[in-house]
């Protein structure tokens, strides 16, 4: 019997060969909060959105719709930094000023876990497959989505062991904050 | 992993190429040669695993050749099939040509012609002389001698040739051949018994408890089949084949049931959507632990439902590389938006007289390809 969604994704994907869904399917899947109860498999639910410009529009309609209906519903936001963007906190500005444009209130703002990577998710996997990373540039493109699983599931278990992790790409720390975040407020 | 298909004279497939990469999803209107596509990859596994052979009547063989229909009486009319199938495995690069021909109705198809190179070289080739009726495989030895052997011609000689010595590297492609499956999975014509094992699926996973009986013997694709179906259904426990007769099992599954014994529920007893769940998670442990390499699944969205299409193309999409390969036909919008319009391919015809076309999926911007396709602003240039 599939139970309720949980937790909403949205993410750039649909365009081009995205791996973002696998990894973070792989990824929320692997970690298995403990919140989520009863987990069916449709707990996480991805929303592919087709460019980065699109899920900002779309996440303060997708928040309205998660924080109305109630509970510990989830809402995460994956997208990349890209070049146009000095870090993070400038692109979470821009979801920010969309969001406060469709009447969300920054209480409800503070809910969204967001989740950038610098240029791509690519640089990401370089690190968890090699153990370093150079995110001012695009890290190597990943040609089988069994690679990106297995790269998402090295993550998983470095964020249940808990322990610091020398070397981590600066956009990874930040997303980690974010979700310890989360994870504190569930507890 | 297969890379491409030729077909000619296969139903709509006229001069017709595909090629794949370790994941894609076919889509198009109804009629376009989608299902023929998988088709004529059936045959080609079929026959070449010696499953099957030309002319027979088991459940298998291919009794007679569906050519092109509209230009059966015309002067481009021709009674002979061709198929090329490339496939990499372990890094080699393979081609597997056959050519098979039926000059009449009345008359058995028979294999003309047949093929196998190895990254450029060739393994053996067969071609019917016209003269003597005959049939040879032809192979060099390892002193580059020749050597040969007749062979029935309904039959494929990459099923029957023993791989050894200089065509070592055949088995490398009769394993690989033997790992893809085709499958049309019917929710409703799967046997809740089982007779026997079976090592491969049919085409509509009639002998599904035949294949879990087979498949059973690995524990690790019980534990994986375990573990998947425990994230689709929280309450699952575990699965037991029962005895129901002489030789007959059942798939029984067993479910908590909080302050109580574990409920028992044979697989007859399930929804036809939970079936399929089954079906398809058997599926992906096979591929997880390699029973199958490859899988073509036309149509795995019947049946399932809403929630459940998502978590399972996400968990099969994870296992792919250049070894495990999953292409699939889809109409259902749940699939196509999940696999992302790159791995989309658009199939379609002009008309009942104009043969399959194949191209990469294109979507209007800002459209989903479920809504495109329903409007048939969806192409394939």
């Amino acid at each position: 019997m599939a139970s309720r969604t949980q937790i909403v994704c949205l993410c750039e994907g649909a365009k081009g060969s995205s791996i973002d869904e696998v990894f973070i399917n792989k990824l929320i899947r692997s970690l298995g909060p403990k919140w989520l109860k009863p987990s069916g498999s449709n707990a996480l639910r991805l929303v592919p959105c087709g460019g980065r410009a699109v899920v900002i529009e779309k996440t303060p309609g997708e928040l309205k719709s998660c924080l109305g209906v109630g509970g510990d519903m989830t809402l995460m936001v994956w997208a990349d930094c890209d070049d146009n963007c000095a870090d993070a906190e400038v692109l979470k500005a821009a979801f920010w000023k969309e969001a406060e444009r469709q009447g969300i209130t920054k209480v409800q703002f503070d809910r969204i876990v967001f989740v950038f990577a610098k240029d791509r998710l690519e640089n990401w996997i370089e690190f968890l497959q090699k153990g370093s990373t150079d995110e001012s540039e695009e890290g190597p493109r990943v040609k089988h989505n069994r690679e990106v699983a297995n790269a998402a599931r090295k993550l998983a278990d470095l964020c249940k062991a808990g322990k610091p992790v020398d070397g981590m790409p600066p956009s990874l720390q930040w997303s980690c904050k974010n979700w310890r975040a989360l994870v504190d407020r569930m507890k | 992993m297969i890379t491409r298909l030729y077909a000619n004279n296969f139903r709509c497939l006229v001069a017709f190429e595909a090629k794949f990469e370790s994941f894609g999803v076919f889509c198009g209107p109804n009629g376009a040669g989608k299902s023929s596509v998988f088709d004529a990859l059936r045959l080609l596994r079929n026959l070449s695993t010696g499953d099957a052979v030309l002319g027979g009547t088991g459940e298998m063989d291919v009794p007679r050749l569906e050519f092109t229909r509209w230009t059966e009486d015309t002067n481009i009319s021709s009674p002979i099939q061709e198929f090329e199938l490339g496939l990499t495995v372990d890094g080699h690069v393979f081609e597997y040509v056959l050519h098979i021909e039926q000059k009449a109705e009345f008359e058995k198809p028979r294999i003309i012609h047949e093929r196998v190179t190895c990254d450029g070289k060739p393994l053996f080739n067969r071609d019917l002389d016209a003269k003597t009726m005959r049939a040879e495989v032809r192979f060099d030895k390892a002193d580059e001698n020749q050597t040969g052997f007749p062979l029935d011609w309904r039959q494929s000689a990459l099923a029957a040739i023993q791989p050894r010595g200089s065509i070592g590297k055949l088995s490398l492609l009769q394993e690989e051949m033997a790992r893809l499956i085709v499958l049309r999975p019917n929710a409703r014509a799967m046997e809740p018994e089982s007779k026997a094992e079976a090592k491969y699926p049919d085409l509509s996973m009639t002998n599904l408890t035949s294949w879990y009986r087979s498949l059973s013997q690995d524990q690790q694709w019980t534990t994986v089949l375990s573990d998947s179906l425990r994230s689709v259904w929280p309450d699952f426990l575990s699965f037991k084949l029962e005895n129901v007769g002489l030789n007959a099992k059942a798939l029984q599954l067993r479910f908590e049931h909080e302050g109580g014994k574990p409920l028992l529920l044979f697989s007859g007893q399930l929804s036809d959507g939970e079936r399929m769940l089954i079906a398809l998670y058997m599926v992906r442990a096979a591929i997880e632990t390699g029973a199958v390499q490859t899988a073509f699944i036309d149509e795995p969205d019947n049946f399932v439902g809403l929630p459940e299409l998502q978590p399972w193309v996400l968990s099969m999409r994870e296992l792919l590389d250049d070894k495990h390969q999953l292409i699939m036909i889809s109409h259902h919008p749940e699939i196509l938006s999940n696999s992302g319009e790159a791995n989309g391919r658009y199939l379609w015809r002009d008309n009942h007289t104009s043969p399959t076309r194949i191209g990469p999926l294109e979507i209007p911007e800002g459209m989903t390809v479920g809504e495109a396709i329903a409007r048939g602003w969806a192409n394939g240039k």
